[in-house]
């Protein structure tokens, strides 16, 4: 299994006024072609970190190494936003082929690719509404169409599930864990950050926990069990109690 | 002149209009505070006094002379009178912009927090100090950088206060510098200007920079600015608020104890603003009549008045043109200010400095060119318009629009590349349309008051005029014609209200329709 991205001794502070607030202490990890799930308190750093995997902050000290294929340019990531993060002021669909457009796609094709990625997510007969006409959970929906529907490389995915409601976080759950397990995508790693130890569980293949601010790597659990994971089992029950161990 | 003495005259110069442009700060702040807060939460003072201050708004400074001159002046002894005069025009125009961004940000104040109020019911002097004056800070530290810059550019007609044969001259940066450049004094004149551009400078970074900086919310870039002095300052002024604010608070807690029937009646409050507006503005009228009510010049009313709609006419297109260019340059700083944050303190100096720059001073500079035939006129009137004006725009979108753009829209461009033209389209124009279109309807305001310099300046005896309204005004002022000054800017007061009323509220309801539609 090839390793995409390696996180190396990464630090991060933000200097305000005079205060120095340390968020992120020598992280190393690797990112290889799986589910890596990031687990860590609130506040803790998780989305501090996403955002300079992406490449859009840096880190303070430290590198991040895209290799594999990427070592001359960067992987096409998708980025499910902690909030929705839309453009208030363009229709839904417009919102979701945004990305596509500044790629260059063809309008048409990218419409259409747009309605396909709106109807996984269940919003099909929403595409002319404007996000400020949508509840909080179809942003969210939105938000995560519009990761897919870049075919990224990388997924990667701020707690997407927190705002929804449990119903329709369990049938997105399952419904990207179908599509990253058939292997239809394009997508070669997934990166999930949340703060649920049985979400964490659920979809991880792998789990790395952070530590309370500032964030350092206190274990790195790989999770082997069989899909569809039951939560009722004895091992899932299992693996929750020692995760509990190492973020209490 | 002894360049000891030279010395001692600019500081002299430079200390006493810094003193008017603070004083006149000061006031501009008191009364914005009071009448922003009273319209925004009392109906009939909304209904009497919005029109009123749009009104007042759209007059030019030389408007004001007459009371200026009449009522504060004259009837006061000495150089008093036209100290205070001074400091009235200079606050005349630094003051509405922060009385509408006073009136917004109340107006606009979360629900939530209304709700709270509702449940909790605070009395009215706590809900003014806690609640109204905190919510309206982030737009007085934001719109004192453009009251700053205004109460500059205004600085030279505000120290040089001449009605017909009334009048003084009082020792300040602007006057001075006219003269020096009337009296063809170049070497002192270009040492008198530094000194202007450095008191300009060094009042934004010391000043004005960090206090938007620290106190304006939310914002993608930091204006360029030195902080320990301006630090001090607000700990003193948050110190001297407090106090006032526990003071007031005693006195009406000890009130609400002595009679539970009395608070603060904002109704009876607006109807005595209204009376006290209603007889001041009666008073002046009549102090005007009294002036030079010369049967001769009635006579000639309705030819002033063909005047001033001809002129209106020419000076109409001048001002559209500049406010048209002023948007794309505008436009263009902004899509700058996001990619190249760093740079952006560049045309923010630039705009301070420019938009400060007294428009008389042009004149000085540029007169020698027109003469030597390098510079059409008109290019100069073109000049002085745009810088007396289009900076509205340049700050509005620099300072709310484009600073204030939502961070994680940014985000989300910089993950999925989306630059250029799409992003320019797609995020950024929409996004500062609001503060673009609030910049442009300012800056309309501000190319009115404007042109009253672009189409009539007096440099060494010699007379730089352009035919439009601005001239018109411009001439019945000096040679204080005051029956014709009034018809002048009662017809250009009109015409401004009703294309505010009309044009520009139909552009506005354009606007917030599409914008209030998507964000509920
Ligand atoms: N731009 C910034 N300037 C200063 N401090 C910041 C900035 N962004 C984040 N922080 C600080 O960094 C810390 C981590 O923030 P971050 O958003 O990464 O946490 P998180 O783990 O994603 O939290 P949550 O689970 O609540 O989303 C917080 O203490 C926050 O105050
Ligand atoms: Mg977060």
């Amino acid at each position: 299994m090839a390793t995409l991205i390696r996180i190396e001794k990464v630090t991060k502070y933000y200097e305000t006024d005079s205060k120095r607030v340390e968020v992120l202490k020598e992280l190393s990890f690797d990112i290889d072609e799986e589910l890596l799930v990031i687990l860590g308190p609130s506040g803790c750093g998780k989305t501090t970190l996403l955002k300079i995997i992406a490449g859009i902050d840096r880190p303070s000290s430290g590198k991040i190494i895209y290799l594999d294929r990427y070592s001359k340019s960067p992987p096409v990531f998708g980025f499910v936003f902690q909030t929705p993060t839309l453009i208030p002021w363009i229709s839904v669909l417009e919102n979701v082929i945004l990305p596509l457009e500044a790629r260059g796609v063809d309008p048409d094709e990218a419409r259409e690719i747009g309605r396909r990625y709106l109807s996984l997510v269940g919003l099909s007969s929403f595409e002319d509404f404007y996000p400020g006409e949508l509840s909080i959970g179809m942003m969210q929906r939105v938000n995560l169409a519009r990761a897919l529907a870049i075919s990224p490389d990388i997924l990667l995915m701020d707690e997407p599930f927190t705002a929804l409601d449990p119903l329709t976080a369990e049938n997105l759950r399952a419904e990207l864990l179908d599509l990253w397990i058939s292997g239809v995508t394009t997508i070669r790693s997934i990166v999930m950050v949340t703060n649920a130890v049985d979400e964490a569980i659920y979809m991880g293949d792998r789990i790395i926990v952070l530590s309370p601010r500032p964030a350092r790597v206190v274990a790195n659990i790989p999770i082997e069990l069989e899909r569809p994971r039951n939560r009722r089992s004895e091992e899932f029950q299992r693996l929750e109690d020692m995760v509990y161990e190492y973020i209490s | 002149m002894a360049i000891h003495e030279l010395a001692y005259t600019l500081a002299a110069a430079a200390a006493l209009s810094l003193a008017r442009m603070g004083a006149a700060y000061i006031l501009s702040l008191i009364a914005s505070l009071a009448l922003g807060i009273l319209m925004a939460t009392n109906r009939t003072a909304e209904k009497i006094l919005y029109p009123l201050i749009d009104v007042l708004q759209s007059i030019p400074i030389l408007g004001f002379f007459p009371i200026a001159v009449l009522l504060i002046a004259e009837s006061l002894p000495g150089n008093l009178g036209y100290e205070l005069a001074s400091i009235f025009l200079v606050a005349t125009s630094q003051v509405w912009n922060l009385i509408f961004g006073v009136y917004t940000s109340v107006k606009i104040l979360d629900p939530g927090i209304r709700e709270l109020m509702k449940i909790y019911k605070p009395t009215p002097i706590l809900k003014i100090t806690k609640i109204y004056i905190p919510a309206s800070i982030p737009s007085i530290a934001n719109n004192s950088i453009i009251s700053w810059a205004s109460g500059w550019f205004f600085l030279t007609s505000a120290e040089i206060i001449i009605l017909g044969s009334r009048g003084e001259r009082l020792l300040g940066l602007g006057s001075l510098i006219v003269e020096l450049s009337s009296r063809g004094k170049m070497i002192e004149m270009t040492l008198a200007l530094a000194v202007l551009v450095s008191a300009i400078l060094l009042s934004y970074i010391a000043v004005w920079n960090p206090i938007a900086n620290i106190k304006g919310g939310p914002q993608s870039y930091r204006l360029p600015s030195w902080d320990a002095l301006a630090i001090r300052i607000m700990d003193l002024a948050s110190k001297i608020y407090r106090t006032l604010t526990d003071a007031m608070l005693k006195i009406e807690s000890w009130a609400i104890r002595k009679a539970r029937h009395i608070p603060l009646r904002p109704r009876s409050l607006s109807i005595a603003a209204a009376s006290l507006a209603t007889v001041y503005l009666v008073y002046t009228a009549t102090a005007q009549g009294g002036v030079s009510v010369d049967p001769e010049v009635m006579s000639l009313l309705p030819q002033r008045a063909i005047e001033a709609l001809t002129g209106l006419g020419h000076s109409l297109w001048r001002i559209a043109i500049v406010l048209l260019l002023g948007n794309l340059v505008g436009l263009y700083l902004a899509y700058i200010s996001i990619y190249r944050p760093r740079g952006v303190w560049i045309p923010i100096i630039l705009s301070e400095i420019l938009a400060s720059f007294p428009a008389a001073i042009w004149w000085g500079i540029l007169a020698a060119l027109i003469a030597g035939g390098v510079l059409p006129q008109i290019a100069v009137a073109f000049i002085v318009i745009f810088q007396g004006a289009t900076w509205y725009v340049f700050f509005n979108i620099l300072l709310f629009g484009a600073r204030n753009i939502d961070q994680s829209l940014i985000e989300l461009s910089k993950i999925y590349r989306v630059r250029g033209s799409l992003f320019t389209r797609k995020i950024l124009a929409p996004a500062i349309l609001p503060s673009a279109l609030a910049g442009t309807v300012a800056a309309w305001g501000g190319a009115w008051n404007s042109i009253i310099v672009a189409e009539y300046m007096e440099i060494g005896g010699k007379i730089y005029g352009l035919y439009g309204i601005g001239y018109l005004i411009s001439r019945s002022t000096y040679s204080g014609d005051v029956a014709s000054l009034t018809i002048y800017v009662l017809i250009l007061s009109i015409f401004i209200v009703a294309l505010n009323r009309t044009f520009w509220a139909y552009m506005f309801s354009v606007v917030e329709k599409r914008y209030r539609s998507i964000s509920t």
